[in-house]
């Protein structure tokens, strides 16, 4: 790194102390579910180190717990990341210059913190001129120092919280946690009046229908809610991104 | 457990991370080259939530392990839980309130009803 470049990096880096309380408690919560549900300690570790996704990890571990199909899983999973596609979205044209293979890696580590908090210092991607000015590419480095501290305060409390809930006895109830964090997951979503009515579909219908083979409730439920969402929708179309 | 179900964890765990670079960089990688509709737009848009919704719905209201909506009764200790975490979510719009309340009752009502 150039001294610019480390000086942004740092710059970043500090920039994530402001979300660091929020981070670990997400973190530490995710960390007991997993270590409370089916999983061994070792596979909630890997779990963490390599998915890196704190919501689909939430709600992965009940399906676990039950037995679905992986296939189901991975569904449902890559639901609940549809949120970092309209990120990646956003991200596209800050860092269309850079190489396939960093594209993917800069992708895998733009949590909600850090796509935030980049957009929040640069709400506007760089010109043409502008990128042929600046060589050393200094919004990537401030970034990346984002990721490395989001990525290190995620791990460390994450598997802190693993290795302390299997230290604690399973009759303690503790796996409830992953259920009462996803109800934190949920609220801020219910704004609009069709998304209530997509959540009051998509509960039923799962509840409902919770005896068929495979789990495949999930995806019933799933599709039904989209169709009662998006027949509800009224919002004008143009806000869909912001 | 069985090296059956150890098995099926890698191959998910394995599977999660996929999606988790295929969401994740989607579009930084492809660019222009495609063009999302407005319909793919809006689905996006409830997708997640209906995900977690169905996910959550039979945590809260269905026993572990139950095979049918038919087993549903009043005495699980995660209904009472269940609410109390979503009215003090209503009411403090945080996690650690939440939390406490959430698991205060669900403990509560799990030595009540035992």
């Amino acid at each position: 790194m150039t001294p610019a470049q480390q000086r942004e990096f740092i710059l970043g880096f500090k920039g994530m102390s402001h979300s660091a309380v929020t981070i670990v408690t997400w973190s530490v919560v995710t960390g007991i579910a997993m270590a409370k549900s089916t999983l061994t300690v070792q596979q909630a570790i890997a779990m963490s180190l390599l998915v890196y996704a704190g919501s689909a990890q939430l709600a992965a571990l009940p399906l676990i717990a039950v037995g679905a199909p992986v296939w189901v899983i991975l569904v449902t999973s890559f639901m609940v990341n549809l949120r970092f596609v309209i990120f990646s979205l956003g991200l596209q044209a800050h860092f269309s210059y850079l190489s396939t293979w960093r594209r993917i890696l800069l992708g895998y580590f733009t949590t909600d913190f850090s796509y935030l908090a980049h957009l929040r210092r640069f709400p506007k991607p760089e010109t043409k001129e502008e990128i042929a000015a600046d060589p050393e590419h200094l919004r990537l480095y401030s970034m990346i120092g984002f990721q490395t501290a989001n990525w290190i305060a995620w791990q460390v409390a994450s598997i802190t919280g693993i290795l302390l809930a299997s230290q604690i006895p399973n009759d303690w109830g503790l796996e409830f946690a992953g259920a009462v964090a996803l109800v934190v997951i949920i609220g801020p979503m219910l704004d609009r009046t069709s998304a209530k009515w997509a959540a009051v579909t998509a509960g039923a219908v799962a509840v409902m229908t919770y005896g068929i083979p495979y789990r495949l409730n999930i995806i019933l439920a799933i599709g039904a809610a989209l169709f009662v969402g998006m027949i509800l929708d009224k919002s004008p179309k143009e806000r869909i991104i912001s | 457990m069985s090296s059956d179900w150890n098995m099926s964890i890698t191959y998910l765990i394995i599977g999660m991370i996929v999606v988790t670079f295929i969401s994740r960089s989607f579009f930084i990688l492809l660019g222009n080259r495609i063009k999302i509709s407005e319909w793919g737009l809006e689905a996006i848009r409830y997708a997640p939530l209906a995900a977690l919704i169905a996910i959550l719905a039979p945590e809260i209201f269905l026993p572990l392990g139950a095979s049918s909506v038919m087993e549903f009764n009043l005495r699980l200790p995660n209904i009472w839980g269940g609410i109390a975490a979503m009215i003090a979510f209503y009411f403090s719009k945080r996690m650690i309130p939440t939390l406490v309340i959430g698991m205060a009752v669900y403990t509560a009502t799990r030595f009540w009803f035992a």
